[in-house]
């Protein structure tokens, strides 16, 4: 009870799996890569069985907003018991690959030794391989496969389809940016106003195609809870 | 009730007197019987709880003064005190053994000790002693002489009062059963009485012959190790103070124990109890039976206190972590550690599960006199120089100050202080992570988790079989995969248990698969108990879950059976002992209980509050949830009337610091829901508690704080306010009406808590009916209590948050010019607190206020005001300058990052705008200090002539950390004799403080005049003949220097010696080091 009434005050749903973002943007594309996926197969990656929400809005946000939420959910989360004694939840976190992601992701383990990377702490990767859950051997599949894009940062933005960037920046010269790219990975550093554009853009016009990355990753980070790659019917 | 008759005493019987868990009730006897009265007085010299005596003959009163010389029972027992005046105002040391003499002294000297006093006064003296004896909470008593009846009466009146105990008579006349039977019966709910139908003397002799041998066992021989390498034994024992040894609270592992043994040398229940943790044993580890899944930590805590022990590091006493998942084998590891530096001749010191941890001053206490016995047993003479000191490993488990950080910094510090070669090993929960201060050496052995991978269970498997095979009870390498499928962690398993799963699956009681929690609720169930029993557990199993034991004292009266408690709970414990049930006895708080593991608590509470009909039965009403069911047990504990008892005090204090704090982090959030239960609870815990401590009423407040700061509890605004200003009563309270002491909440904590409080009624304020008088009254208040804070300590990081934040929240009501100086100070403050903490979210809360006082200097009109403030030459104008440099560095990225790793290109350009300032002020001058170090590390000259600047304003008193880093720039400018001078102040003031102080690196050496290169130094080594090596340095002004010859690779040098070193800096001042460490 005392996660749900904690994640209820903090407007979270709690679901069987649940992942904490860093912003209300990286949940936005999460739940559009769902729909479209919904609409396609006919099965749910987001909403059943596996909740997605943000540590917060604007400043709560972030990692800061991920260093301050997420240990005490994830305490909690860990004491609340089914009537067989198992555990109810279970909660993860997705960073960004950045340099704040970065350091949040070696800050967690600080506040409570139980969080590990690749085990409840993610980082977001273009490539997310799903041939282990294990955390050790993952976050080394992890590292080889990402291998090709040499450290490139990567935020959620950098996981749809290149061409669909390009039309964006092409229909929007006013959001100056500059797009690094290394191998078939790239990485556009946006002002705050071009990622809500571009969030907007992309639930407007998007299709399953142009967010098929996003959606690979919903498919590995539900495989790294245990859950159904592939979703649930409803 | 039966009465079973014997003609000797069993091993049961004299268990319960050897330790100490027995009374002895001497009825009245012929006095002529000179015989009897001798052998009485014999017994009265073993080591009871206490000791009645109905009658005291002179004879028998002139014994027990002429056996009082005898000291064999001493270190079990402490001394004998005959007590025949009336004890209600008696203190006895915590060890002791008092004889009460009923009826008073013959001949006393003391009226108040006659045998003559009026019938009135005779018999309150006589209730008093009875009462006074009832509070050891004796497990049985013994009445011992031809009269039993005498102590019949008293001994039911006990047990209406609550207190309960076995009994035993000795007794030569049989035929006085059935008057002592037709007496207790009625009143009492024993089954049986033991009877001993022989003699008094002859069943003194027995016991005397018997427990005789048993003195000899009391001996505690230890291997020690010196630094030469050789090993030795010392009978610790000898250390103790008997009246209050150290090992009431802790254990020690005898030489005896350490001795190896095979797999096949562990008995079948020997391997079942180390599973089901049983009694501590040292069998297991002596045989190898604990896994490891490396070797590591066990290599990396030797190392440590070989280091220790040989002095080849100068770092100084460890604080080693083991960090364990509830139930994943950190106690284990612990000990495994433990029992390894004892082979290697360390001493470790356990403190004992569930006990209180003893002071510093106690443990350092025993450790010093302890040196005496180490001298003599490694043919020194006199007690070995600091030097040639064994190290000590005190060991610590999760529950030893669980949730109270503060606790172990203090008692880590003043071990330091003590000056004693020591490291202290903590079990610590993973939840629960402590910013350690950068002065403490933190040194992480181990991270236990239950999620352990397929190769470590086939290992896993591999090595407990060597130890289950002897018995027939191996298991195949696909069973362990089975089994390690079943109960790893995952989406679909319980609570993190794998290594509690596979304790119980080794210990016999758990098939493949089968759920922890039905199977223990399923054993709760079928426990043939009674219905207040199954109560107590759950309350046990409540504070359990919070890493608390249970006082016996706390439990209510039991009715049925009408039986001691503790034979109550031995009986659950024997039909069902996988629920984990234990008993410590805890030294001025009697027996405590315990189910052994919080894990296994949980999984009870969670089971039994879902079992709504069981419930029923238990006479418990149904909750919401398990924490619901849990704060229930809680608050029916509370509501005793024996809560307000001073021996059960650091219980009900960690209800408001720990357990029922509402805090996430030193408190749990797991009560969040249920904060007016929490709070009414609290509310309802006794006066005496709240007007004698500080720390209650502290905690108290914070959690009503916590409540008020944000909509997320849903409080409304007339309950925010009613929190708010109960929470300002109590501070004040505290601050008025208790007196400070080093045991208890500080000034400096309690005015920084005021301030915040004043701050939050001002936000009330400002949200609800806004009257300006009223905030800046708040305000005012506030500011008031920061700068009380200030004074107490200018260099503690929340204090100067709270600087910060009184300031800024003062801001908008200012005019723009003072807006700008505030934000500016404000800023001073937080960059302080920077510099002070490491943790990345304490750093990113800093910068997010140090956002909001920048934005302040951002305002349209502020350049202007900026400007006009340089011109009036206030320094805050030149900071708020410097400021915005810093801030425009940040671009792109989080203020705390600027601040973190600021470039010495920003620094410099930042500190040029200070330098302008025409009116140098005290904050200006210490933030040009920091930029200097920033911007030029080895600045020296430039960095003291700061340090000197600051330390002459008449406000500002410099800190011990700054004194130190002036005390070593200081040397590195050639001012050497002024160097060591102030060296000799910090010693003597941090030792004062009880500080430990921390160097910053670029600070480690004596650098050349370049300030870059280590100074090679010429030195001249001096014969002490005793004391710590030292040689005279040429370059330190003669300055005499210690040094440890074997790091210059030799046992000792020649008086006159010369050699070349260099110069490291420490907290308690410079040190010689060889040259062969690298020149930069």
């Amino acid at each position: 009870m005392s996660a749900d009434w904690y994640a209820s005050r903090k407007g979270w749903k709690l679901c069987k799996a649940n992942l904490m973002v860093e912003g209300n943007l990286d949940v936005r594309y999460f739940l559009t890569a769902n729909d479209l996926y919904r609409a396609k197969h006919q099965k749910s990656l987001v909403g059943l069985d596996f909740s997605i929400f943000s540590a917060g809005s604007g400043d709560a946000g972030g990692t800061y907003g991920i260093l301050d939420e997420f240990p005490t959910l994830f305490k909690l989360v860990g004491l609340d018991l089914d009537g067989n004694g198992r555990r109810k939840y279970s909660v993860g976190v997705l960073l960004d690959n950045d340099r704040n992601g970065q350091r949040a992701a070696s800050a967690l383990p600080k506040q409570n030794r139980s969080l590990h990377l690749w085990s409840q702490i993610f980082l977001l990767h273009r490539i997310l391989p799903c041939r282990t859950r294990d955390s050790l051997p993952l976050g080394k599949h992890v590292e080889s496969e990402n291998g090709k894009y040499q450290g490139l940062q990567c935020e959620i933005e950098d996981l749809l389809a290149e061409y669909f960037i390009d039309l964006f920046m092409s229909e929007n010269p006013r959001h100056k940016s500059v797009k690094l790219k290394v191998d078939d990975g790239f990485h556009v550093s946006w002002s705050d106003d071009a990622k809500h554009g571009l969030a907007n853009f992309a639930g407007q016009y998007g299709s399953v195609e142009d967010f098929s990355k996003i959606i690979e990753t919903l498919k590995s980070i539900r495989f790294y809870f245990g859950l159904p790659p592939d979703g649930v019917s409803h | 009730m039966k009465t079973l008759f014997f003609d000797t005493a069993s091993d049961e019987l004299l268990t319960d007197l050897i330790s100490r868990e027995a009374v002895l009730w001497v009825t009245s006897y012929p006095e002529k019987n000179i015989q009897l009265s001798h052998a009485i007085a014999k017994l009265i010299e073993l080591p009871w709880r206490a000791v009645l005596v109905e009658k005291s003959p002179v004879e028998l009163i002139a014994d027990i003064d002429t056996l009082a010389g005898d000291t064999s029972w001493v270190p079990v027992r402490g001394y004998l005190h005959v007590v025949a005046s009336d004890p209600s105002t008696l203190t006895l040391p915590r060890r002791s053994q008092p004889v009460y003499l009923l009826t008073g002294k013959p001949n006393a000297i003391d009226p108040g000790e006659s045998a003559s006093l009026p019938p009135r006064t005779a018999l309150r003296r006589r209730f008093n002693m009875v009462a006074h004896m009832a509070l050891v909470q004796p497990k049985r008593i013994f009445i011992v002489g031809p009269s039993p009846l005498d102590a019949v009466d008293d001994i039911v009146e006990l047990w209406g009062q609550g207190c309960r105990a076995l009994i035993t008579v000795i007794c030569g006349d049989r035929s006085q059963d059935d008057a002592v039977r037709q007496r207790l019966t009625p009143a009492i709910g024993l089954s049986t009485v033991v009877w001993i139908g022989i003699e008094e003397v002859s069943f003194i002799e027995q016991v005397l012959n018997r427990t005789s041998a048993l003195l000899l066992t009391e001996d505690l021989h230890i291997r020690f190790k010196l630094p030469t390498g050789k090993s030795f034994e010392v009978n610790l024992r000898e250390a103790e103070l008997p009246e209050r040894p150290l090992s009431d609270y802790c254990d020690f592992i005898p030489v005896r124990d350490l001795f190896p043994l095979s797999p096949e040398d562990l008995t079948d229940e020997e391997v079942r109890n180390f599973f089901t943790r049983g009694k501590l044993s040292w069998r297991p580890f002596a045989a190898g039976l604990p896994w490891l899944p490396e070797q590591s930590a066990v290599k990396t805590a030797i190392k440590c206190l070989d280091d220790l022990l040989c002095g080849t590091s100068d770092e100084g006493p460890a604080l080693l972590t083991v960090y364990s998942e509830s139930g994943a084998g950190g106690t284990t590891l612990a000990r495994e550690i433990a029992f390894a530096a004892a082979q290697k001749g360390f001493i470790p010191i356990l403190v004992k599960p569930h006990t209180m941890v003893p002071s510093a001053l106690e443990l350092a206490g025993f450790m010093y006199r302890s040196l005496d016995g180490i001298g003599k047993a490694s043919g020194l003479t006199g007690i070995p120089e600091h030097q040639d000191e064994p190290a000590w490993l005190v060991v610590l488990d999760v529950e030893h100050f669980d949730r109270q950080d503060g606790d172990l910094l203090r008692l880590f510090t003043d071990l330091v202080r003590s000056g004693r070669k020591f490291a202290v090993l903590k079990v610590m929960d993973p939840g629960r992570v402590i910013e350690f201060p950068r002065e403490i050496r933190e040194i992480e052995l181990a991270n236990i988790v239950h999620d352990v991978d397929h190769d470590v269970v086939k290992d896993l498997g591999q090595h407990l079989n060597r130890f289950l095979k002897p018995h027939g009870r191996d298991k195949i390498i696909d069973s362990w995969l089975a089994f390690w499928r079943q109960h790893r962690p995952d989406v679909d398993t319980g609570l993190a248990s794998f290594w509690i799963a596979l304790e119980f699956w080794l210990a016999g009681y758990l098939d493949l698969g089968e759920s922890i929690q039905q199977w223990l609720l399923n054993q709760f169930k079928d426990a043939t108990v009674s219905r207040e029993i199954k109560q107590a557990l759950l309350e046990i199993a409540a504070l359990s879950v919070e890493r608390r034991a249970m006082p016996e004292s706390l439990l209510s009266k039991l009715t049925i059976p009408n039986c001691p408690w503790q034979q109550a709970l031995d009986d659950l414990r024997s039909s069902a002992p996988a629920l984990g049930l234990i008993r410590v006895r805890v030294p001025d708080l009697g027996s405590v209980w315990a189910i052994g593991h919080d894990v296994l608590a949980r999984y009870l509470i969670n089971g039994v509050h879902r079992d709504i009909l069981f419930c029923k039965s238990l006479d418990l009403p149904e909750s919401t949830d398990s924490v619901g069911f849990r704060l229930a047990r809680i608050k029916a504990i509370c509501s005793r009337p024996s809560i307000k008892d001073i021996s059960v005090r650091p219980l009900v204090l960690s209800l408001a610091t720990s357990v029922l704090k509402l805090d996430e982090q030193s408190g749990s959030a797991e009560f969040f829901p249920y904060w007016r239960q929490v709070l009414a609870i609290l509310d309802g815990i006794p006066s005496a508690v709240r007007e004698e401590s500080r720390a209650f009423n502290h905690h108290l407040a914070i959690s009503r704080r916590r409540i008020c700061q944000s909509d997320f509890f849903g409080a409304t605004l007339s309950e925010q306010l009613d929190l708010l200003e109960k929470a300002e009563k109590e501070v004040l309270f505290s601050l008025q009406r208790i007196s400070a002491s080093t045991a208890d909440e500080s000034d400096l904590n309690l005015y920084n808590t005021l301030a915040l409080i004043y701050l939050d009624l001002a936000s009330y304020e400002r949200k609800t009916t806004n009257r300006r008088e009223v905030l800046i009254a708040l305000l005012a208040k506030s500011d008031d209590a920061t700068q009380s804070a200030l004074r107490e300590n200018p260099s503690n990081s929340y204090v100067l948050e709270t600087a910060a934040r009184n300031l800024l929240k003062r801001a908008p009501d200012l005019d723009d010019v003072q807006r700008i100086r505030a934000a500016a100070e404000a800023l001073s403050y937080i960059q302080q607190a920077f510099s002070l903490d490491s943790a990345m979210l304490r750093r990113q809360k800093l910068g997010k206020l140090a956002e909001e006082a920048v934005s302040y200097l951002h305002s349209p009109d502020a350049a202007t005001q900026i400007d006009r403030l340089c011109a009036q030459g206030s320094s805050f104008g030149y900071m708020a300058k410097a400021w915005l440099v810093i801030a425009s560095s940040s671009e792109g990225q989080q203020l705390s990052d600027a601040m973190e790793n600021l470039q010495p290109r920003i620094a410099k350009e930042a500190l040029s705008v200070l330098e302008n300032a025409t009116q140098k002020e005290w904050p200006l001058v210490r933030f040009m200090y920091e930029l200097q170090v920033a911007s030029q590390p080895h600045s020296f000259e430039r960095q003291l002539l700061l340090l000197e600047e600051l330390s002459s304003f008449a406000g500002y008193k410099i800190s011990l950390q700054q004194q130190l880093e002036r005390a070593v720039l200081l040397h590195q400018r050639g001012r050497h004799q002024d160097g060591n001078k102030a060296f000799a102040s910090i010693r003597r003031e941090a030792k004062a403080a009880g500080s430990l102080l921390f160097l910053p690196t670029r600070l480690r050496w004596l650098y050349a005049p370049d300030g870059l290169t280590k100074l090679i130094c010429n030195a001249q080594f001096i014969d002490h003949g005793v004391g710590r090596a030292s040689a005279q340095v040429r370059e330190l002004a003669g300055a005499q220097v210690p040094l440890r010859p074997q790091e210059f690779g030799k046992e000792r040098l020649a008086p006159g010696e010369r050699f070349r070193c260099f110069v490291s800096f420490g907290a308690m001042g410079p040190f010689l080091k060889p040259t062969d460490s690298g020149t930069k």
